[in-house]
């Protein structure tokens, strides 16, 4: 009886492990046929379904604008899937994985001009907002930091930077190798020393003994980052204005010859850089935040239409009501004919 | 059909979802697309397997020896609450374990926060005892499981006897019980140091790395890993992939082998 009993959950098993294993070649065709069909005449529920389907990737900030983005989308009738990560992390998936993306849309361009371009996983994006860098910290370090918000008030910036890094006060940042918000944090330690001590390493020397004393410590992702500051880790860092209200961290606004949002003080950005570890040098710009659609995408159109909503007044205001500023003249790079297809 | 080849049927077809797309990523990284064999044997690298092994090895040491009486009281005795006793043993095996990283973070800023001077450190993040802690965590549910059905399974009359000579409990525990569970001991051990070995969420928010010596500027090898991947790609993660691949499946076979003398 018991032996009949297990010889039938093993037959259950092997069918079922079998059935996984013979259902892509099965239902692949299938699914291709459909696909192939899906815009000319069929009206058959799976294509219908997967024509409706949008995959967006996003950088972990700008989720709650996704969100947004998502309810407009759901009126339109698609159906959206979305997965909010680091940039690099996302585009390395996108590259390296071939993972499906019909929307991405990064915290920074240099992750689609480093990472997608060489390749052509993406050979286009359009620049459609900002943000700018602030220092945020925490309820906990409120009373610690009230010194050094006074200089950063007071526009006391040497004495400002010369607290910051006193050793008093534990500075968190993303890594600066696979986060944006890391190497901006670096970008704005050399304009700092370039505009105050006319040295661009001056207050980074100070930093990187910091970090080797642990008084400074690198985070995988924002995530993290957001996680030690609000359980008192560490006590201020510096990352963009959307993240600090998406958190609801506290922030003090930095000048904008340090905050990187002001596109008139391009040049002065351009004079700093970041060199990762692999060598790749990552240039002082303005933050702007593009979108395109990689050649790992499926729906385009749905991503072409949202893209197309994204640049209207009402697409305008849900990323100021994300906490990012659109752009006025949205800005297209990279060989703009694919972007039609 | 052969009842021998019925259940190599099984064992074939496990081991062709479960094995080969591990094997093929070390196979990838030692000698296929990916070999950078420079990378594979760098420094930072052995400093990240040193790190990870040793770290690993003292979490599941502590598992165990805070794990197994508690395994073999869940086994051996009925009490009211053993439910929830159970259940929440095995909390940690059924959370997000970015969550567990989490949970240590605000323990330590709150109400063990008077335990780091005694710690010497300042904060626990970036330290080893975070690290240690985090597997530890994140692996005791899978001791304290195996040796709950060790301790089941194991035969009670060579320790019903013992009692019955008048011997205490707990020397019958160490005398009698232990003795004969040191196969599963190691069974277990290779287990959960398996699972230690592989822990990436807790400790990517807790001890993204080290920054005490003689770790400092470690990475514990799956972050390094992701690291790695995030900043380079395949060819990067990859090669890497393939030495802690390597290094865990000696260290296991080392255990199993040791487990079989017993």
């Amino acid at each position: 009886m018991k032996r009949n009993v297990i010889l039938n959950i093993m037959v259950i098993l092997t069918s079922f492990l079998l059935g996984l294993i013979v259902s892509p070649y099965i239902l692949g065709p299938l699914a291709s046929a459909g696909t192939g069909m899906a815009g000319v005449t069929t009206t058959n529920q799976s294509s219908g379904t997967y024509k409706k389907e949008i995959y967006i990737l996003e950088a972990a900030t700008l989720k709650p604008m996704v969100d947004m983005l998502k309810e407009i989308a759901s009126q339109k009738g698609y159906i959206v899937y979305d997965e909010a990560k680091g940039s690099t992390q996302l585009a390395r998936e996108i590259n390296d994985l071939g993972k499906r993306a019909d929307l991405f849309i990064p915290i920074d361009t240099e992750v689609i001009e480093k990472i997608l371009f060489p390749s052509r996983a993406a050979t286009w994006y359009i620049v459609i907002a900002t943000s700018s860098m602030v220092l945020v910290y925490s309820n906990s370090s409120e009373d610690k930091v009230r010194g050094l918000l006074d200089l950063l008030n007071k526009g006391e910036l040497g004495s400002f930077f010369n607290e910051l890094l006193s050793g008093q006060y534990r500075i968190g940042l993303g890594n600066p190798d696979n986060v944006p918000q890391g190497y901006r944090t670096i970008m704005i330690l050399k304009l700092a020393g370039l505009l105050i001590m006319g040295d661009e390493n001056h207050y980074l020397a100070r930093f990187n003994e910091l970090i080797k004393s642990g008084k400074a410590v690198y985070t995988r992702d924002a995530a993290a980052l957001v996680s030690l500051l609000q359980t008192g880790q560490i006590d201020v860092s510096f990352t963009y204005i959307h993240e600090a209200r998406l958190f609801n961290l506290k922030y003090a606004r930095l000048p904008d010859d340090l905050d990187l949002s002001n596109p008139a003080k391009k040049d002065l950005y351009a004079r700093v850089n970041y060199t990762t570890s692999q060598g790749v040098v990552i240039r002082g710009n303005v933050i702007e935040i593009p979108i395109t659609i990689p050649k790992t995408a499926v729906n385009r159109e749905a991503a072409l239409s949202l893209i197309s909503y994204l640049l209207t007044s009402q697409g305008r205001e849900l990323m100021v009501r994300a906490g990012i500023i659109p752009l006025e003249k949205p800005e297209i790079r990279g060989v703009y004919q694919d972007l039609l297809g | 059909m052969n009842y021998k080849v019925f259940f190599w049927l099984f064992i074939a077809l496990v081991l062709i979802i479960v094995a080969v797309p591990i094997l093929y990523v070390g196979y990838e990284g030692s000698i296929g697309r990916y070999s950078n064999p420079q990378l594979s044997l760098s420094q930072d690298v052995m400093r990240s397997i040193v790190l990870t092994l040793v770290s690993s090895a003292i979490a599941t040491l502590i598992a165990l020896v805070l794990g197994i009486p508690v395994a073999y009281y869940l086994a051996r005795y009925d009490f009211k609450g053993k439910g929830v006793v159970e259940a929440l043993v095995d909390l940690p095996a059924s959370v997000p374990h970015p969550l567990i990283g989490v949970a240590i973070l605000l323990l330590f800023s709150g109400p063990l926060s008077p335990a780091l001077p005694l710690l010497g450190v300042e904060s626990i993040s970036y330290t080893f005892y975070a690290l240690v802690l985090a597997l530890l965590i994140v692996s005791s549910p899978i001791m304290i499981r195996t040796m709950v059905n060790n301790f089941k399974a194991m035969d009670p009359e060579p320790e019903i006897a013992a009692l019955s000579l008048g011997i205490s409990r707990v020397r019958v525990f160490f005398l009698i019980t232990l003795p004969m569970s040191i196969r599963a001991i190691l069974n277990s051990y290779a287990i959960t140091f398996a699972r230690a070995v592989s822990e990436f969420g807790s400790i990517s928010i807790v001890a993204y790395y080290i920054i005490n010596p003689p770790f400092q500027g470690t990475k514990q090898a799956s972050v390094l890993i992701w690291d790695l991947f995030e900043s380079g790609g395949l060819g990067r993660a990859l090669p890497v992939s393939a030495t802690l691949l390597a290094i865990s499946l000696l260290v296991l076979v080392i255990i199993r082998i040791t487990e079989a003398k017993q």
